[in-house]
């Protein structure tokens, strides 16, 4: 059944393992994947430019009620949380969770909610547990999980905390990621 | 840590008792008031944190059970641990309606110095302890939020390089450098922030129990 | 076997407790969320339903509807935007060099701060003015949904930890004095001046369900309509299209868009980093 949203999480390390993925992507890859990477909020640091610059797929920052077009990434902006409906996506200020805002569990809890079976969880390296919550909801909506390989990440905090909540469908080195989204959002 | 002072309620409506009994505290060096009616009781309760209550339970208008009825009624009071003073001839029927309004002990006047303090002792013990399990818990909490500001700023850094890295790379070195740049602010500032809110560390000594 | 025979949902159930929930209150209580945005709306929804000690938002609905002092909690909450003094400090630089040579051709002005929540943006504005010199020919209007919110910002309190971060976003923001100046320490609170809110008009309004009240040469209205839906944003749009004067400026929070108002011919981005826009038709 082809899928229907990718959720990527990461922090610590999390710009060049977004790079790798999003870098492996084709052009017309069928999906919108939705990116929830911590940040801080002083700096901009022009992450969707950078993201995007090396890769086939278009990555930008998220604008409030953009729509969810297939072969796009939205990245969520500094300061905000990010979320999403079936076709959309937008924004919150509230307050942050487990320290973050962006969250990635809040990103990923709302793909669960709206997407279920359709939904792709995708987390990366990084130095805390945000992330495995929603991943595990995910799971539970009948939605794909994939962690990456806790050994070959950066930080392997955040692919271990995912792990240890339940296991993914998929523990993958960081350039196997890719080719399997492909396969599975088409 | 500093530890503070428990505070004691008295309550009899005969001023005599009331005051034996504070003298009889007195040496626990903790803070007591005192009452003389079911009024002054609940008047009390509403300004002060009570570590326990000593209660008359033959007072006019509203006796002890009554009290302590009230007492357990209100969320905010309901946890307090109440004693009640009784006369020696006090009925078991009497004793049994006591331990029905929620009071944890008795004591029958005129009470042995002794026992009363070592009554009250416990229970002041028992409020001090909570008071220090409230202190770690609020330190830790901090001690947790420190330590996710020094990940923000680790993370930051981490990213803004690879970031520059990137840019470098594609052969933008002006925006390498800006990158680097406003990495380094913000990063300058988290930190900042971090050793201004710094607060006394927490030793594994105060882990464990207070000496008996 | 017969026992075993359910009826078929045709829809997700909490979509239709959503539904019913936002219905409940409009019908009962006239506040109308049934175009919010489902996402942030159902997770502050699930919020309430957990600190109220309950499991479904279909007994939150029952106790909000029973229980005036339950909803009113609901309301403090969806009243809350989490913000910040001189937040995004961009947007109050180039507020600063490029909107108050505008408002300096005018001799008297009205600014609406729309969904004020606890009062910080009020604040931020009114420093701001100030600062320029324009705070005494100036009328602030500063509304939101909720009382109990207003009345948390007509006192114009805030917690004295929240200073440090305020002060570095005054700064960047292009202040040009001590941000201390502004307040006074109380405990762990802080309380500014009686002097900023001299001008300002705190107000019930909701941007829902109420019309226009007034011709603003500056609306601010920032990271509020990131609750309501895309209908709901369309309307609120139109409202303050009609509340603003020919040439007046509207400012939105930095990842907000008028690409999806009606109107977004008729205004002129002042700015492209910032979210600042000059109504010129």
């Amino acid at each position: 059944m082809p899928r229907g949203i990718v959720a990527v999480g990461a922090s610590w390390g999390g710009v060049q393992a977004i790079s790798t993925v999003l870098r492996n992507l084709p052009a017309d890859f069928p999906a919108p994947i939705v990116i929830a990477q911590h940040r801080g909020e002083e700096t901009p640091t022009r992450l969707a430019e950078t993201l995007g610059r090396r890769a086939a797929i278009g990555v930008v920052e998220a604008t409030d009620k953009d729509a969810l077009e297939p072969g796009k990434a939205y990245l969520a902006p500094p300061g905000y949380h990010l979320l999403v409906e079936r076709g959309s996506l937008s924004l919150s200020t509230e307050e942050e969770v487990r320290y973050s805002r962006p969250s990635i569990d809040v990103l990923f809890e709302s793909v669960a909610d709206a997407y279920r079976e359709d939904a792709v969880g995708v987390i990366l390296t990084g130095a805390s547990d945000d992330g495995a919550a929603g991943l595990a909801r995910i799971r539970r909506r009948g939605g794909v999980t994939v962690v990456q390989e806790p050994a070959t990440a950066e930080r392997r905090t955040m692919p271990d905390a995912a792990l240890a909540r339940g296991r993914a469908h998929r523990v993958l080195a960081l350039d196997e990621i890719a080719p399997f989204l492909v396969k599975v959002c088409s | 840590m500093d530890l503070p002072s428990a505070n004691v309620l008295v309550a009899d409506d005969r001023q005599a008792n009331v005051l034996a009994i504070q003298q009889v505290l007195e040496p626990l060096n903790h803070n007591v008031v005192t009452a003389s009616s079911g009024e002054e009781v609940l008047r009390a309760l509403l300004t002060t944190d009570f570590a326990v209550i000593l209660l008359d339970v033959q007072m006019p208008i509203m006796d002890g059970f009554e009290i302590a009825a009230q007492i357990k009624r209100r969320e905010k009071t309901r946890h307090i641990p109440i004693i009640f003073l009784t006369a020696v001839n006090q009925e078991p029927s009497d004793i049994f309606q006591g331990y029905e309004a929620g009071a944890v002990d008795y004591l029958t006047k005129p009470v042995e110095p002794w026992l009363v303090r070592a009554k009250v002792g416990a229970f002041i013990d028992i409020w001090l302890e909570h008071k220090r399990i409230e202190q770690l818990r609020s330190d830790l909490a901090m001690a947790e939020q420190r330590q996710h500001q020094a990940l923000q700023i680790n993370e930051g850094i981490v990213q803004g390089i690879a970031v520059a890295k990137m840019a470098l790379e594609l052969g933008d070195s002006e925006r390498a450098l800006d990158t680097l740049d406003r990495t380094l602010t913000a990063a300058k500032r988290v930190i900042s922030h971090l050793l201004l809110d710094h607060v006394d560390e927490i030793h594994p000594s105060d882990l464990r129990a207070t000496q008996p | 076997m017969a026992d075993d025979r359910q009826p078929l949902r045709r829809r997700d159930v909490e979509a239709v407790e959503l539904d019913l929930f936002a219905e409940g209150i409009f019908e009962a209580y006239g506040f109308d969320f049934r175009k919010y945005s489902r996402p942030s709306f159902r997770r502050r929804i699930w919020r309430r339903v957990e600190l109220e000690g309950l499991t479904s938002i279909t007994g939150l609905l029952e106790r909000v509807l029973h229980d005036p002092p339950a909803m009113q909690r609901l309301l403090a909450d969806l009243s809350v935007n989490v913000s910040a003094m001189f937040r995004d400090p961009a947007f109050f630089r180039v507020f600063r060099a490029k909107v108050v040579p505008l408002l300096r051709t005018y001799p008297f002005l009205r600014v609406w701060n729309a969904g004020c929540a606890t009062g910080e943006e009020t604040m931020s504005v009114a420093i701001l003015l100030k600062e320029a010199g324009l705070y005494d020919r100036t009328r602030i209007y500063a509304t939101d949904m909720d009382d109990a919110t207003l009345d948390q910002a007509k006192s114009r309190t805030y917690p004295i930890a929240k200073m440090r971060e305020y002060t570095e976003n005054y700064i960047e923001a292009g202040g040009t004095r001590s941000f201390s100046e502004y307040y006074v320490a109380d405990g762990n609170q802080v309380v500014f001046q009686p002097s900023l809110a001299e001008n300002v008009v705190f107000a019930q309004h909701n941007l829902v369900t109420d019309r226009s009240f007034n011709e603003f040469h500056v609306i601010m209205c920032r990271n509020v309509m990131i609750y309501f839906n895309r209908e709901l944003q369309e309307q609120v749009h139109k409202l303050l299209y009609e509340s603003l004067t020919h040439f007046g400026v509207l400012g939105l929070g930095s990842r907000e868009s008028i690409a999806f108002s009606g109107h977004r011919e008729e205004y002129e981005e002042l700015d492209e980093s910032v979210r600042l826009y000059r109504k010129v038709a």
